[in-house]
C-alpha cells in the first residue's frame, strides 16, 4: 500500500513539474511533386446546394497550397504521454454543414469535448458517423439553423459523410489529449505547451496514409518537425 | 426427383441464335450470375465465402460443353431440365437469354485434348462402362435411368463416430493409429490408405483444414448412442419453426446474396456501391406484411425490374419456384427470428387518422423524405451519375410494410438495421418539431407513418386463393 501511494505521489509531482517545463512543437508539411487535379463535386442532385455556389466546388481530399504544402493534415502526439489524463476543454467544436460541404473538413476534438454539428443549409443534411470505437450516429437535420451536440469518449480518426449528398464527407479526430493540430492555408502547425519528454508525433492525411517522427521536448524552447508528404 | 423416361426433355433448336455477345457479359456481371458462377477472373465472391468448393460451376469453359440452344433453355427456365435443382430463375426475357448464351458460348476450354477414339457401339465397352458406373456409384448422386433403385456402394455412417480403431485400415502409412487421425487423413485425400491389393473409391473432395475438422466433428456425433435426456436441446414450436427455416434458407443459399443472421452477404465482395447490395433480411418478420412476403417469395420482382421497390439496382432477387409449404416455412422462421408468430392481420384495415394524416404530410414535405426516396418509377440513369443516393420507393410501403414497423424504424432506423443510410429524424426520441402534436416524437411518427399509408398501393386483402 505504502509504495503504491509514493508511487502515485511521484507520478503527480511529475505531472506538475512537466506542465511548467513545456514547449511547443511547430513545423510545415509540404508537398512534393504535381499537385494532383481536383474533382469538381457535382451538385446537380440538389438545386439548393447549386444555388449556394456561384464558382465551381471541387473536392477537398488533396488541397495542395500556394506555398506548396499540403493543407487538412492533423498531427498529433501518437505516444509519449504515458497515463496522463487531460480533462476536456469547455468550449464545443464547431463542425458545419455550408452549401452542402462540410466545414471543416478535417477536424480534431479531445475526448468528451462537444462537438456542434449545424445546418447552415436551407436543405436536408444526414451527418452519419463512421466510427468503429465510437457508437456510430446518423442524424438528419432537415431546417436550417438545426444544432446536434455529440461527444466521443474513445479516441480514433473516423469519416463522416451525407447520404443526400453523396460528395459531401469529412474527417474526425478524437484524442484523449490537447496535443493536435490540422493544417490549414499555410500548411503550418503547431502543438503547444507540450511537457518535456520524448514524443512520437503522427501527421495524417486522408489520402497519403500517416508519417511519424520522434521528437524531444527539452524544458524550455520549441521544437521544429516538418514533414513531407509526396504526390501518388 | 427425376428425369422419368416418359417425360423425355426436349427443347427448341436454334431458339438461342443473335444473341449479342457484349449484352450478355454485361447481363452475367450485374443480374447475379456471378453471385454463384465464377466467370471470368473475378474470384472476390468466391474468397468472400472461403469455402473449398463453390455452389454452382465455375462457367469458364462452359461453351465447350453445352450447346448453344440447351444453355438457352438451362438459363430460361432451369426446372424445365431439372424440377428439382436449386438453380433459380432470373425472369430472363428471350433477349437477356440469347445474349446471356451468345457470350456464354465464347468461353471455350483452350487447353489441348488428345483425339480419343471411341467405339460407342461396342455391347463390352457398353457393359464394361456400366460395370464401372455401378462400382463407383455414380448414382449416389447422380440420377442414372436404370439405376434408381440401387443402393449406396460405400458403408453406412450413422453409427461411425464409434467405429473402433482396430477396424480401420491404415494401408501401408504411418498414420498414428488412432480415430482422429484416420478420418483426418481420409478426409485430407481419400485414397491415403490405398494399397497395391486394396483399392479406394470415395472421391477426392479438396476439404480445407478447416472443413475437414467440421466435418470430423460432425462424423464424432454419428453415433446409435441415446444421449442423456438433460443434454438433449428440446425445441418449442418457436425453435422447430425457426429450425426448419433456417435450413431452407442455407439449402437454397440465400446467405449468398443476403445478410441473415449476422452472416452472408458473400455477393457484397463484388459490389462497390453499398447502396446496391442485397437487403439484409434477418428483420424481415417484423418489417414485411406476411401476404406480401408470400406473394413476393413466389414471384419476386423487386430488383432490377420495373414497378418494384428499387428498381435502380440491376442485381435480381431470382424466383425460385418455392412451394406453398416452403413458403410457409420461410415466413414461419422470419417471424421466429423476430420473436412474432404467425397470425392473419387484415392490413387493408389499416386506415390513416383523419386527424393525423395532413400532420403527416406536412412533416413528410418538411423533413424533404422524397430528396432520397423517389416518387416515380425511377430506373438506372446510365451517364447520369451513380442511382446510389436513392432509397425505396414509398408508394410500396402501404401494402408491404407493418404499421408498426414504420414507427420503429423512424425512431432509430439503425436499430433495426445496422449501418442503414436512413438517418433519424428524432434523435434520442426527441422531436426537433417543439410546436407539432405537442412536441411528439412519437405521435409524428405515426402522422407519417399514417400520411405514408395514405399515398401508396394498397396492402393485399388476406382472404385469398392460396
Amino acid at each position: 500500500m505504502y509504495t503504491r501511494h509514493l508511487l502515485k505521489a511521484t507520478a503527480l509531482c511529475m505531472c506538475i513539474v512537466g506542465q511548467s517545463m513545456a514547449g511547443d512543437v511547430t513545423g510545415k508539411v509540404s508537398f512534393d511533386g504535381a499537385a494532383p487535379k481536383a474533382a469538381r463535386l457535382k451538385m446537380n442532385a440538389d438545386p439548393v446546394c447549386m444555388k449556394a455556389h456561384k464558382n465551381p466546388v471541387t473536392s477537398e481530399e488533396v488541397v495542395v497550397n500556394s506555398n506548396g504544402t499540403l493543407k487538412n493534415v492533423m498531427i498529433y502526439v501518437k505516444e509519449g504521454l504515458g497515463s496522463r489524463k487531460f480533462d476536456a476543454p469547455g468550449q464545443k467544436v464547431e463542425f458545419d454543414q455550408l452549401g452542402c460541404v462540410y466545414t471543416p473538413h478535417v477536424v480534431g476534438i479531445q475526448t468528451g469535448q462537444e462537438l456542434l454539428v449545424k445546418s447552415s443549409d436551407p436543405t436536408l443534411h444526414n451527418v452519419h458517423s463512421l466510427s468503429k470505437d465510437n457508437p456510430q450516429f446518423n442524424v438528419a437535420q432537415p431546417k436550417k439553423g438545426m444544432t446536434l451536440t455529440k461527444k466521443f469518449e474513445k479516441p480514433e480518426t473516423f469519416k463522416v459523410k451525407c447520404e443526400v449528398h453523396t460528395w459531401m464527407n469529412a474527417w474526425i479526430g478524437v484524442f484523449n489529449h490537447p496535443f493536435f493540430a490540422v493544417t490549414g492555408g499555410d500548411g503550418s502547425f503547431s502543438l503547444k505547451k507540450l511537457p518535456a519528454g520524448d514524443y512520437t508525433v503522427e501527421a495524417w492525411h486522408e489520402k497519403y496514409g500517416t508519417q511519424t517522427m520522434k521528437v524531444k521536448v527539452a524544458a524550455t524552447g520549441a521544437v521544429t518537425a516538418d514533414f513531407k508528404f509526396a504526390a501518388k | 426427383m427425376s428425369l422419368s423416361a416418359k417425360n423425355e426433355f426436349t427443347y427448341a433448336k436454334g431458339s438461342s441464335v443473335e444473341g449479342s455477345i457484349q449484352r450478355g457479359k454485361q447481363l452475367v456481371e450485374t443480374v447475379g450470375c456471378q453471385g454463384c458462377h465464377v466467370v471470368g477472373e473475378n474470384l472476390k465472391i468466391r474468397e468472400a465465402r472461403g469455402t473449398s468448393y463453390d455452389i454452382a460451376p465455375e462457367l469458364n469453359r462452359v461453351g465447350s460443353k453445352v450447346s448453344p440452344d440447351w444453355a438457352y433453355d438451362w438459363i430460361r427456365n432451369p426446372r424445365h431440365y431439372n424440377p428439382t435443382t436449386k438453380m433459380p430463375s432470373l425472369r430472363l426475357t428471350e433477349g437477356e437469354a440469347r445474349d446471356i448464351t451468345a457470350y456464354l458460348m465464347t468461353l471455350h476450354d483452350e487447353r489441348p485434348m488428345e483425339p480419343v477414339t471411341l467405339n460407342l457401339e461396342s455391347p463390352i465397352a457398353i457393359k464394361k462402362g456400366e460395370g464401372l458406373i455401378r462400382e463407383y456409384g455414380c448414382n449416389g448422386c447422380h440420377v442414372i435411368r436404370g439405376m434408381e433403385k440401387e443402393g449406396r456402394v460405400s458403408v453406412s455412417l450413422s453409427n461411425f463416430g464409434r467405429k473402433k480403431v482396430e477396424e480401420m485400415d491404415f494401408g501401408d502409412t504411418d498414420v498414428h493409429h488412432a480415430w482422429n487421425d484416420w478420418v483426418f487423413n481420409k478426409l485430407k485425400n481419400s485414397r491415403a490408405f490405398q494399397t497395391e491389393r486394396i483399392a479406394q473409391k470415395m472421391p477426392v473432395f479438396a476439404f480445407s483444414e478447416e472443413e475437414i475438422k467440421l466435418l470430423r466433428m460432425f462424423l464424432l456425433s454419428e453415433t446409435k448412442d441415446e444421449p442423456d435426456r438433460k443434454y438433449v436441446q428440446a425445441f418449442d414450436k418457436k425453435q422447430q419453426n425457426i429450425e426448419s427455416g433456417r435450413r431452407l434458407a442455407i439449402m437454397y443459399n440465400c446467405q449468398q446474396c443476403h445478410q441473415l443472421e449476422k452472416s452472408g452477404s458473400h455477393i457484397s465482395a463484388n459490389i462497390e456501391e453499398a447502396a446496391f447490395i442485397p437487403p439484409i433480411i434477418t428483420g424481415e418478420g417484423k418489417k414485411v406484411q406476411e401476404p406480401w412476403l408470400h406473394d413476393f417469395l413466389q414471384n419476386p420482382s423487386v430488383t432490377g425490374q420495373p414497378n418494384s421497390i428499387r428498381p435502380w439496382i440491376p442485381t435480381r432477387m431470382p424466383t425460385f419456384n418455392f412451394s406453398d409449404d416452403e413458403i410457409n416455412k420461410l415466413t414461419k422462421y422470419f417471424l421466429g427470428l423476430s420473436s412474432q408468430e404467425l397470425e392473419l392481420r387484415d392490413y387493408t384495415a389499416v386506415r390513416p387518422d383523419p386527424a393525423l394524416l395532413p400532420v403527416g404530410r406536412t412533416i413528410f414535405e418538411d423533413f424533404q423524405c422524397l430528396k432520397c426516396h423517389p416518387s416515380g418509377n425511377v430506373v438506372a440513369r446510365p451517364g447520369e451519375g451513380s442511382t446510389a443516393d436513392l432509397a425505396p420507393v414509398l408508394t410500396k410501403a402501404r401494402g408491404r410494410l407493418k404499421p408498426e414497423w414504420i414507427v420503429e424504424w423512424l425512431a432509430d432506423p439503425n436499430k433495426l438495421q445496422e449501418g442503414t443510410r436512413m438517418p433519424t429524424f428524432w434523435p434520442d426520441g426527441q422531436s426537433p418539431l417543439p410546436d407539432v402534436l405537442d412536441g411528439s416524437a412519437q405521435k409524428q411518427m405515426e402522422a407519417v407513418r399514417d400520411y405514408l399509408i395514405s399515398i401508396g398501393q394498397p396492402a393485399r386483402p388476406v382472404v385469398s386463393a392460396r
